[in-house]
């Protein structure tokens, strides 16, 4: 089913109405018939015209239609919104039945654009569209990945089989170097959303607006793309009723190799190590899995007549991890409800969608040391304790199983989404909106460490307990005025003018207790906790903490658009919006960004009217200025104080041993008054194309250039006189350059067989320019830290993002030390290196990004297949660091592919440790039959389909799997580890799986 | 009929519409919640005092930041091992003992941004009592004392500033764009006349909030310590302004303890030697994280009884630990041997290593950089005292400024202005803070003017002041700091000062790096 704003939704009902008005009487022949959909059920609404004509009538609640046409021969064109249009010769015929197919030719196809749609015939900028047919299938946790590998230019790392996680996409390379790089969510009109709010099966439609011309209507919060998500609603007629399900379980689709108890044990006799031989053999990554068993049902109930329509759906969500602890448990709701009144002068659409989640997180530091644990220990004593060594070295021996049970830590999460909009036909072609939207998302937080926990023991802490509390509420206004005419019949004219308004407010409550005498109140009893009220000197209170936080950001925007068209040959598209934000500088919150784009339908004009081969060619150009808003936070412009460290640094009062502690109160940031808004420059030139016999091949071709500047990031404030070491401002530019290409092709296109292929491929070169502006100087930021002081990536001027950065891997000394090249190109030990020698070792984010699908149809039976990959970039696995060294033997345990290559030095990071991330996947694989039902009075079809994802995977990369992230996220500078794009974590693991879903669909 | 209702549509429409825009705050102000605008404060008590102790809270930092590490680690005394091939840290604590450092090394940033970082948290208090009128207030100390000690907080930094990095800005203001440098005459003069300025305004031990605070007898020790390295700091010598001064501190209300290490008891604050200190304790004011950082966690567990996982990051070097003598109370500071505990049992037990066998730590560290030794090498320090079952964050009050060191200063000026030579009031000076670290017949607990030279004293101040963080500055004033010593070469002059940080010198173009770098 095809998606249609309500805006448009609306201007076609009244144009119906218009019809009937115009309707004429002067035929010399009636026509009647039922117009029903693909399944059947009679569409009420269709605009049934009679060519060349005004004479149209339209169809009613049954479908059916009454028309007096004025000569035997004429053609009748059937039209409604969201399907293709038909034209059906009468041929002296009283009776025609149609069958209106939403399977509509690219060109027909509605795009979204942002506070209103255009036809994909005239869209002007870089825009793709993603339709619920096309979306994958399979077990789909993050609505996101329903279309991995199906946008060109739309970079998806897809998560691992932790039902928690959520992927991880991009745009056209990375946006911004301190902030978030993820493009804008839209759903169903409100900005700002949380795809987890909304239930997979309930996605009608998502379309992307890649460039920066067609980006420019939604202004600051544009830079890094905007998804637009739209989601199913009622159609007229009788009443449809949906029931899906499936069923899933996760196979571990590539396993380390560690040592297993015997190979240990020769391992450290062959080098003369102490052996610390416990006499079992566990096989601790089996331990610490189980085989998963996940399930989804979603029932959904819509309908309605010309005035109203309505959709209601549940769903229902549970996936269980590979590790033995993880769930996520999911309930969403959503109710939806259009309608017309007064006179159909104004149409009121509610939307209510409402999705709880139950989480029980995973516990990466135990999956990461089952790689690390010695198998010769057992899991549990002989008495059924759990098998614990305290006495190893800096407690690293801790037992992964153990934890996982000792350990709990889980989330219940409301997001709420809401909204009412108002339509108002004021004129003919003049609308009126206003949009109230209500975003509310709640998250409720604990964790407990039993008594029993491995640290709990160590540390004499007794139990760990602690809740937090987080809420974020955003308001969002929202009213637009648009008319649309036409001059001359030739000029077509679309404007847009409108106001935007959004209040964020987010606010938490935290507390945390230990000391508690049983485990049976886990964190539903915080107070019971020993330490809270504990004061005697050398009494560990590190767990006690109480906190509570509130923050709030407004942005204003007011906006207009011009669509401009001469004989839907010539197109222009110019859009602005002038934009303020809340966390800006005093004198520079507010901005105008813009875009511009034309386009030229060459294939309209004479000389390729009647060509053959090419059916479509339209050339595009756009020009675009966006901001970027996620990489802001609020308050970083007020000279604003606070309590230093939470009250733990104190100043002493008083003569000794009888004064008292002072909390000091200090500045808490830099401010920086002249903080402004990220702004991002893009040109994108593109093709659209419909080559041969019924346009079997289209496709589109973009190149964009895109200059981000202004970066906004914590950069090195002038100390003195500044007082913190950083200062969140503006400096520096980045660069992102690409081509993409999509390709569409009908092979075949029979009642017997369908075959479809789609392609797409995209390539981007990111760089970096420079850090630095007359105010502030930025260095190279070291980001990535794979373990404790060892940073491997930098943010760095001429590099990309996240480059690799480290030595020169040059050979070992013959007492197996490193060798490394240092910049005189001698191979050096490794005290001899310094940071001069230190280079770049290749970017991490991938240059490519492809996606092939082929859909194929064989009578009931149907199958698509994709195969998905990312090339052109350098990985890094951080395991093997530690994993494949000698040194680390007799604190944990190792791969076996140390037995090959031992290292006996310590490690050090180099260019040793960098290998190829590029991948090929054959990503999904799905079968399905639909089982004819033609004679079935309540059931209109069933299909039941066998899905599996991630089945095959050609690297060369000897990571879990290459897929590691594809944006730079930034972390805290003092924390020990951090993670980075195409980074394996040494201290992280989740198990990199191949998911199998056995489905049913079937319409009532 | 349908026209008038058309109409009313509209109107309701616009004011709708009106209504939304008109409800929306226009001006984009941010309003704050978990955070005071600077604007708003200092309006109580409460306020006023949380502002001013700001900067001495600040120096919590010091122990753990590049303070400890650049004033000990470049000098003969402390070393931080790569042990086992752990704890390299890209090869900081090595550049930091050969004296190879660079701009670039982390420590050297930390230790510029701690310092400016404190004297940034005082210029930012001192602007705001110029424009804050406190009068009316209830205040437990005046508000003219208050910019005295605040001044003398920042005083001390710049001194610091002076001695480690030596040309610096002076700035005296938060907001002051890219302040140029100074020479060290200039900063040398600043120090000088900002302690002189403010001692009068300044409170005294005994009064009421003393403690861990900015006293009279504080600024003079300041002002002595300016003045010994006047040398180093300007080329003229002051040894005798440092002696008044010096004498200004004797004349106060403090006296050595009767044991060396009462300075540094966990209830230290009861030594009367001590004049000043960072108060640290173990919730209220955390860093000080002394046994963490020098003991090895078997040891900690087994004789302390500690909850926290010891880093054994620092030990002594092996010459400098031969300088205790068996006889000197003062070698109880070091804990070398084989290592043993007493069992629930009451009994003696040995300490086993991880590598399964008794702990016997060695004053004899192999090497600098070893991937198979150095676990259980080196002296380590339990100069502080540590508590048994205590917490990583001691409650050991951490010393700035005590009467011994005074005293050895004093005794060190008169020998200078002696030719080098002792002066009977001089070996008095340091008889005083040697003799009672030995049994009262031991021959070697004094000197005479003929024993006791300056090679003698520099020798003597080591084993007094050992991780007091002085040893740097000491080594310069003797002359010895580029000497060679274990693996470390003779090092160049300019090493006496440490580059300015190289992302500190981009930041600022108006700074200059020093010479030699």
């Amino acid at each position: 089913m095809k998606k249609i704003t309500n805006a448009l939704n609306y201007f076609k009902l009244c144009g119906i109405f218009m019809l009937f008005l115009t309707q004429q009487s002067f035929a010399q022949q009636q026509v009647s018939g039922k117009v029903t959909d693909s399944e059947g059920i009679p569409t009420p609404g269709v605009n049934v015209v009679e060519k060349g004509t005004s004479n149209g009538v339209v169809t009613d609640f049954e479908g059916t239609f009454n028309i007096e046409v004025s000569e035997p021969d004429a053609v009748l064109q059937f039209s409604f919104m969201g399907y293709q249009t038909q034209e059906v010769s009468v041929q002296g015929r009283n009776v025609i039945n149609v069958e209106m197919s939403t399977d509509m030719g690219a060109l027909e196809e509605v795009v979204l654009i942002g506070y209103g749609a255009q036809s994909r015939e005239t869209v002007t900028g870089a825009i793709s569209t993603v339709n619920a047919d096309d979306f994958n299938s399979g077990m789909i946790n993050d609505p996101m990945t329903l279309i991995s590998g199906k946008v060109a230019g739309l970079s998806t790392s897809n998560p691992s089989a932790d039902p928690n996680a959520t992927a991880d996409f991009s745009l056209r390379g990375p946006a911004t170097i301190s902030g978030n790089s993820q493009p804008l969510i839209v759903i169903d009109g409100v900005p700002g959303g949380d795809l987890q709010t909304i239930a997979p099966s309930n996605i009608a439609s998502i379309d992307v607006l890649k460039d920066a011309s067609a980006a420019a209507i939604y202004g600051s919060r544009a830079t890094a793309g905007v998804i637009i998500v739209t989601t199913k609603k009622g159609v007229p007629g009788e009443v449809r009723v949906n029931y899906s399900s499936y069923i899933s379980t996760d196979v571990v689709s590539n396993e380390y190799d560690v040592l297993d108890a015997d190979q240990y044990v020769a391992l450290g006799e062959e080098y003369g190590f102490t052996v610390d031989d416990a006499g079992a053999n566990t096989d601790w990554f089996d331990e610490v899995t189980r085989t998963p068993i996940s399930h989804v049902h979603n029932l959904s109930v819509s309908g309605g007549n010309e005035k109203t329509t309505y959709y209601a759906g549940v769903n229902y969500q549970n996936f269980q991890g590979i590790d033995l602890i993880s769930e996520r448990e999911n309930l969403n709701g959503t109710f939806k409800l259009n309608t017309t009144a007064i006179q159909d002068k104004l149409n009121f659409s509610f939307m209510l969608t409402n999705s709880h989640d139950n989480r029980d997180f995973a516990n990466y530091g135990s999956l990461a040391q089952s790689l690390k644990m010695n198998p010769t220990y057992p899991v549990k004593n002989p008495d059924g304790t759990w098998y614990q060594r305290p006495d190893i070295q800096y407690g690293l021996q801790w037992n992964p199983v153990a934890s996982m049970y000792t350990n709990t830590n889980n989330s219940k999460e409301s997001r709420l989404l809401g909204n009412v909009k108002v339509d108002y036909n004021i004129l003919s072609g003049l609308n009126a909106s206003i949009s109230y939207s209500l975003i509310k998302n709640s998250f409720l937080s604990g964790s407990y460490s039993s008594r029993e926990d491995f640290f709990q023991q160590q540390e004499g802490v007794g139990g760990q307990a602690s809740r937090s509390q987080d809420h974020t509420t955003s308001n969002i206004v929202e009213a637009t005025l648009a008319y649309t005419t036409s001059i001359a019949e030739d000029h077509n004219l679309d404007f847009l003018a409108g106001y935007s308004y959004q209040n964020t407010f987010n606010e938490g409550f935290s507390a945390g207790n230990n000391s508690f005498n049983t485990d049976a109140f886990l964190y539903y009893n915080l107070g019971a906790g020993g330490a809270l009220n504990n004061f005697t000197p050398n009494f560990n209170r590190s767990g006690v903490f109480v906190g509570s936080y509130g923050s709030e950001r407004t942005l204003a925007a007011f906006f207009g658009r011009i669509i401009y068209d001469y004989k839907k040959k010539y197109l222009l598209n110019i859009s602005a919006r002038r934009e303020g934000a809340s966390v800006l500088g005093r004198d520079n919150k507010w901005d105008t960004f813009s875009g511009v784009s034309a386009g030229w339908i060459i294939s309209k004009e004479d000389f390729l009217h009647d060509n053959e081969t090419i059916q479509y060619l339209k050339l595009r150009g756009g020009y675009g200025i966006t901001g970027n808003q996620e990489s802001l936070s609020p308050y970083q412009s007020l000279a604003t104080m606070g309590p230093y460290f939470g009250g733990s640094h104190n100043a002493y009062i008083g003569n000794p041993g009888e004064g008292s502690w002072v909390q000091p109160y200090g500045p808490i940031i830099n401010p920086n008054p002249q903080l402004q808004w990220e702004t991002k420059k893009e040109l994108n030139l593109g093709i659209d194309f419909a080559l041969f016999e019924n346009g079997w091949l289209s496709g589109s071709m973009d190149y964009y250039n895109r200059k981000i500047e202004n970066l906004v990031g914590n950069y090195t404030a002038q100390v003195p006189s500044q007082i913190l070491p950083e200062i969140f401002a503006n400096a520096g530019s980045m660069k992102n350059e690409g081509f993409e290409l999509a390709l569409n092709a009908q092979l075949f296109d029979n009642d017997n067989f369908k075959w479809s292929t789609d392609f797409v491929g995209s390539y981007n070169k990111n760089e970096i320019i420079s850090v630095t502006s007359n105010q502030f100087q930025g260095s190279a930021h070291d980001i990535t830290r794979v373990t404790e002081g060892v940073s491997i990536q930098r943010l760095a001027p001429g590099q990309p993002v996240a480059a690799f950065y480290g030595r020169v891997f040059a050979g070992f000394t013959e007492e197996g030390d490193w060798l490394f090249e240092n910049s005189e190109g001698d191979a050096v030990v490794a005290s001899e290196i310094g940071e001069d020698d230190f280079r770049y070792l290749g970017n991490s984010i991938p240059k490519y990004s492809l996606g092939l699908t082929n859909n194929f149809r064989v009578g009931n039976f149907d199958a698509s297949v994709l195969i998905r990959s990312a090339l052109g970039y350098n990985a890094v696995n951080g395991k093997r660091m530690f994993h494949e060294n000698l040194s680390y033997y007799s604190r944990q345990n190792l791969f076996e592919s140390v037995l090959d290559e031992p290292i006996q030095n310590s490690p050090l990071f180099s260019s040793y440790y960098i290998e190829d991330g590029g991948y090929v996947k054959l990503d999904n694989l799905t079968i399905g039959y639909t089982l004819p039902m033609e004679n079935n009075r309540y059931i209109k079809n069933i299909r039941v389909y066998m899905t599996g994802t991630n089945l095959i995977t050609v690297t060369d990369f000897s990571g879990n799997d290459p897929e590691l992230g594809i944006n730079y996220y930034p972390s805290d500078p003092e924390s020990e580890v951090s993670n980075g794009p195409s980074v394996e974590p040494y201290y992280d693991y989740y198990p990199v799986t191949s998911s199998f879903t056995f489905g049913i669909n079937a319409n009532f | 009929m349908k026209h008038t209702y058309r109409n009313r549509f509209h109107r309701i429409f616009l004011l709708i519409a009106f209504l939304s825009f008109w409800s929306c705050d226009m001006d984009l102000e941010e309003e704050v919640y978990s955070a005071e605008t600077s604007e708003n404060f200092y309006q109580n008590e409460d306020q006023v005092m949380s502002a001013y102790v700001m900067p001495y809270a600040f120096m919590q930092n010091l122990y753990d930041g590049g303070h400890f590490a650049l004033q000990e680690l470049s000098t003969d005394e402390v070393v931080a091992p790569t042990r086992n091939g752990y704890e390299d840290q890209n090869g900081a604590w090595v550049r930091l003992h050969r004296h190879t450092w660079t701009s670039s090394d982390v420590w050297i940033l930390y230790e510029w941004q701690n310092l400016f970082q404190a004297i940034g948290y005082s210029n930012y208090f001192l602007d705001a009592m110029e424009e804050n009128d406190l009068s009316g207030m209830d205040l437990p100390i005046s508000k003219e004392q208050m910019i005295a000690e605040i001044k003398l907080v920042r005083a001390l930094h710049y001194y610091w500033a002076l001695s480690t990095f030596g040309n610096v800005p002076i700035v005296t203001s938060v907001g002051e764009s890219s302040p140029a440098i100074k020479s060290r005459e200039e900063v040398f003069a600043f120090v000088e006349n900002e302690i002189i300025e403010n001692i009068p305004q300044l409170g005294e031990k005994g009064d009421i909030n003393w403690y861990g605070h900015f006293t009279k007898s504080a600024a003079y020790a300041l002002l002595a310590k300016l003045y010994m390295n006047a040398e180093v700091f300007t080329g003229s010598p002051r040894w005798q302004d440092a002696i008044d001064a010096i004498d200004n501190v004797m004349a106060a209300n403090y006296s050595l303890d009767p044991d060396w290490s009462t300075p540094f008891l966990v209830n230290n604050e009861n030594s009367n030697e001590n004049i000043l200190v960072v108060p640290f304790d173990g919730s209220n004011a955390t860093g000080f994280n002394f046994a963490e950082q020098n003991l090895h966690e078997e040891i900690l567990f087994a004789k302390y009884n500690v909850e926290y996982y010891g880093w054994h990051k620092y030990s002594s070097q092996e010459s400098f630990f031969n300088l205790f003598s068996e006889n000197d109370e003062r070698i109880e500071q070091w804990v070398v041997g084989p290592q043993t505990f007493i069992n629930e049992a009451g009994e003696e037990e040995p300490i086993w290593s991880w590598y399964g066998y008794e702990m016997v730590v060695t004053p004899e560290i192999t090497a600098l950089q070893s991937d198979n030794t150095g676990w259980d090498q080196g002296a380590m320090s339990i100069k502080y005292e540590v508590e048994v079952g205590g917490l990583n964050n001691m409650s050991n009050d951490m010393v700035i400024f005590r009467l011994a060191d005074m005293m050895l200063l004093k005794a060190e000026a008169l020998m200078r202005l002696n030719g080098g030579a002792a002066t009977q009031e001089a070996v008095s000076l340091v008889n005083q803070v040697r003799a009672r670290n030995f049994e009262s017949d031991d021959p070697n607990a004094t000197y005479n003017t003929s024993s006791l030279s300056l090679d003698e004293l520099i020798d003597e101040r080591g084993r007094e002041l050992a991780y007091e963080m002085h040893r740097r500055e000491d080594l310069i004033r003797f002359g010895m700091f580029n000497d060679q010593w274990w693996e470390k070469e003779a090092s160049e002059e300019y090493r006496q000062l440490f580059p300015i940080p190289a992302t500190v010198l981009t930041a600022n173009p108006a700074l200059e790096q020093n010479p030699g770098y």
